[in-house]
């Protein structure tokens, strides 16, 4: 094998480093015989890849593994379907559409036309090249949603490829809106949901930066075609690869980690740039409180231990801490770890009736005597309820399949809890016994999470009020009748709840932090911040001394309940964590990850020294 | 060996009735869509040489194209070639939104964008000489070789459970999967040239 074909194999396997990276675009740029090897290996792999569908279809292994991707498709497709406003079809007969053909050729012939013979054409300009200075700051390559430019206050025309000058504003607004901005020098920005920018300078001969400002004060990004900058803010901003991107779901804090190359980090004016490598991280608060630079610290990404049941949404230890159970809505799986942690020794229990695949929603109670899951095989599928260990069905609950978005069970299963998402967001929560509705609450807005106190007697939940964060809270309801009991003032839309077992405390994730109330006091008693991503599960540890956190990209993030200093990160993989689980001596975590293993990790000891590093 | 190109049907009467029950407001039956024609956007959809979910997303936001101008398609005609014309129009926007995204990828995704031009709105398509030469190619594989194939691309295992179930280390099972690919571009290459 050449030294090409080795260099592209890094590449296709994922293992390629920066140096050998230079090396491949050198050769690839320089000697046209390795450029040809590099994209028909390339080209070879890409084929590979379609082979999941494409050939050996009378396998019986590939016919499945077909059947559930299609089948997962499916449920994806006609989930997005309901979400989405409905398309506005015509029906038009084939004469008639072939005269609208005809009439809109005669005006594309029309315009060609006038532009030939147009002396100044007003079309946007090309991108310059790196260094050409031009007025044209960026231009819009992406558009999704509801995307407006203001010149001047007054709203114009948007269209994907617009050319934005100085003093032009960008709104993305709602929550489907986003827009990719694209720079001169290739440099790209992406504007997520109610996200504004500004522009306000657009460089000169001298190598001045263009600049950008968020609305508000509170960030301004500095392109400079090499490293990128920058400044204080009130958004989430990752850097990668030379593209950085931002939101504004936090209202009041900023983390900039860049994955690739350096990040300056500024605040005011007068600017002081602060850099940052990869490896290190700058949180923001807000304006008033310094910078704070994270010093690199140590991601664990070996698991001690492993199972291979990557469709797990639940998992749970066995109160013996030797057993790990992990369930989805088709299967069981209890694994024997034993006390060193690394058995492998599995019973997998598969489910009847069979379920096709693992579904997409499933939850062990706490008391770890029932599965809650939602089959997704056929329109007659139901929520049910399965007694553990043995899985045998306790209860089924009449909820269509796509009808549930978010599951919550009461700790002994006695009730179930289901919203839906737009049109039917509604919270029914069901008496497994009897497999009746106690009652039906309408939600304004979906609901992103929900969570049963220990006794059962309250359903938490929050409504999430997209459009103002300052809304949102945090409501509890007599889970026996659906009335309002109290509710908790998060101001922040909640993705992830967890009570502590003796129900006093209540965790609240968000996109970027994590809150503590004291439920009986009604007061915050602590918040977490710092991390600056979407929380997805939740769990305190034995004692509720450590408090565990899974986020959307596949990271697991540990702190001290009782200080708010983080103990550990964990790094799952690049996919959405589904379910924590404390061991019982809460030496070992154990996670459930979308499309990986199940892993089990060894815990940090509390670090004696703030592990934050300086400041 | 035969790997020349199957015969394309011409009208798809099956999709056609889905497509009318959609638009008469039967919505669900557009899963039936989905399932008929996931694989064939699959293929098209993973030419961008991402991991197995983003292909995927793909693959779904394809669909969602295709439902969103669904009253477009000409019933009588092909489903198959309409959708698969939706698929490369998503393709061409991921392909300008990804051109920057891995430099590495650059020149190979540069490629893929001149070969997208290059296609018409042809339904009898592209790229089914080169997979029926990569079907020959690995019916020409040993056993063992054949069987990583299968493991990796079609059960779509990690490097690591394979190496597990075969008893060998993660990097041997790399290398092998390399040294696969790479005869597999020869044999292509050879099958393709004799056309």
């Amino acid at each position: 094998m050449n030294h090409i074909d080795e260099l592209t194999d890094r590449l296709i396997d994922g293992t390629l480093s920066d140096t050998d990276g230079t090396e491949l675009e050198t050769l690839i740029a320089s000697d046209p015989t390795a450029r040809d090897h590099y994209l028909a290996l390339l080209n070879v792999e890409a084929a590979l890849r379609g082979l999941r569908t494409d050939l050996d279809l009378g396998a019986a292994t590939v016919r499945r593994i077909k059947a559930e991707r299609a089948e997962r498709t499916a449920t994806a497709v006609m989930a997005e379907i309901v979400e989405r406003p409905a398309p506005k079809w015509s029906r038009r007969s084939s004469s008639r559409r072939w005269r609208w053909v005809a009439i809109t050729a005669f005006a594309a012939a029309l315009l060609v036309g006038v532009w030939f013979l147009s002396p100044a054409p007003n079309t946007p300009a090309p991108l310059a090249n790196p260094g050409v200075i031009t007025k044209d700051v960026a231009r819009i390559r992406t558009l999704s949603g509801s995307v407006e430019i203001l010149n001047l206050g007054e709203s114009v025309a948007t269209s994907a490829d617009q050319t934005l000058v100085l003093g032009q504003t960008v709104q993305t607004i709602g929550e489907d809106s986003v827009a990719v901005l694209e720079f001169p020098d290739g440099t790209r920005l992406e504007l997520q949901p109610d996200t504004t920018v500004r522009f306000t300078a657009v460089g000169d001969e001298n190598g001045s930066p263009r600049k950008l400002f968020l609305v508000n004060g509170q960030l301004t990004a500095v392109v400079t075609g090499g490293r990128t900058v920058v400044g204080t803010g009130a958004a989430d901003v990752v850097a990668r690869n030379g593209s950085f991107s931002m939101g504004t779901s936090g209202p009041e804090s900023v983390r900039v980690e860049p994955k690739d190359g350096d990040v300056q980090v500024v605040r005011g004016e007068p600017a002081t740039p602060m850099l940052l490598s990869p490896g290190r991280a700058a949180f923001v608060r807000d304006e008033a409180t310094p910078i704070h630079i994270e010093s690199p610290f140590k991601i664990g990404t070996v698991p001690r231990n492993r199972l291979d049941f990557a469709g797990a949404y639940t998992v749970a230890f066995h109160a013996d801490g030797q057993e790990v159970w992990a369930g989805s809505a088709k299967q069981l799986v209890r694994w024997r770890i034993g006390s060193e942690g690394r058995g492998t020794t599995t019973q997998r229990e598969l489910f009847t009736p069979s379920a096709k695949n693992d579904g997409y929603l499933a939850v062990i109670t706490p008391d770890r005597r029932a599965l809650v899951a939602c089959r997704v095989d056929d329109r007659e599928d139901r929520v049910v309820v399965r007694n553990l260990p043995v899985g045998d069905v306790r209860h089924t609950i009449p909820v269509r399949v796509t009808e549930p978005r978010f599951l919550c069970a009461s700790p002994d299963a006695s009730w179930v809890a289901t919203t839906g998402s737009k049109p039917n967001k509604a919270l029914r929560v069901w008496e497994t016994a009897t497999g009746q509705e106690r009652f039906t609450r309408d939600l304004e807005d979906n609901c992103y999470c929900m969570a049963s106190s220990p006794d059962g007697r309250l359903l938490a939940l929050n409504p999430a009020d997209l459009r103002r964060s300052s809304n949102n809270k945090l409501v509890f309801l007599n889970a026996a009748t659906g009335e309002q009991v109290f509710s908790l003032p998060t101001r922040r839309v909640v993705t992830a709840l967890a009570f502590t077992p003796d129900g006093r405390y209540v965790a609240a994730g968000f996109n970027g932090a994590v809150q503590i109330w004291d439920v009986p006091g009604r007061q915050l008693v602590r918040t977490i911040e710092g991390f600056e991503r979407v929380v997805t599960c939740l769990a305190f540890g034995p004692g509720e001394k450590l408090l565990a956190a899974g986020t959307g990209d596949g990271q697991v993030w540990v702190w001290s309940v009782e200080t708010g200093r983080r103990v550990q990160v964990l790094e799952t993989g690049n996919r959405g964590v589904r379910s924590i689980a404390f061991s019982p001596d809460g030496k070992t975590i154990v996670t459930a990850t979308n499309k990986a293993p199940v892993a089990l990790w060894d815990v940090a000891p509390e670090p004696v020294k703030d592990p934050e590093g300086d400041t | 060996m035969d790997w020349k190109l199957p015969n394309s049907a011409t009208t798809t009467p099956e999709a056609d009735q889905l497509v009318r029950d959609v638009l008469a407001g039967d919505t669900e039956a557009f899963a039936g869509l989905v399932r008929l024609y996931e694989s064939d956007l699959w293929r098209i959809a993973s030419v961008m040489l991402r991991d197995r979910g983003a292909t995927e997303n793909m693959v779904q936001q394809a669909f969602m194209d295709a439902y969103a101008h669904l009253d477009q398609y000409q019933l009588g005609t092909d489903f198959g070639a309409w959708i698969r014309t939706v698929a490369r129009n998503r393709l061409r926007k991921e392909l300008r939104t990804a051109s920057r995204e891995d430099r590495r990828l650059a020149v190979y995704r540069e490629q893929l964008a001149e070969r997208l031009r290059a296609e018409g709105p042809n339904p009898h398509d592209d790229g089914n000489l080169y997979l029926a030469a990569l079907r020959g190619c690995r019916e020409d594989l040993p056993e063992r070789d054949a069987a990583l194939i299968r493991m990796r691309y079609e059960m779509g295992w990690s490097f690591e459970t394979i190496a597990s179930r075969q008893g060998q280390t993660q990097e041997a099972v790399q290398r092998m999967i390399s040294r696969i690919r790479v005869r597999l571009r020869a044999c292509i290459e050879g099958k393709l040239s004799t056309i």
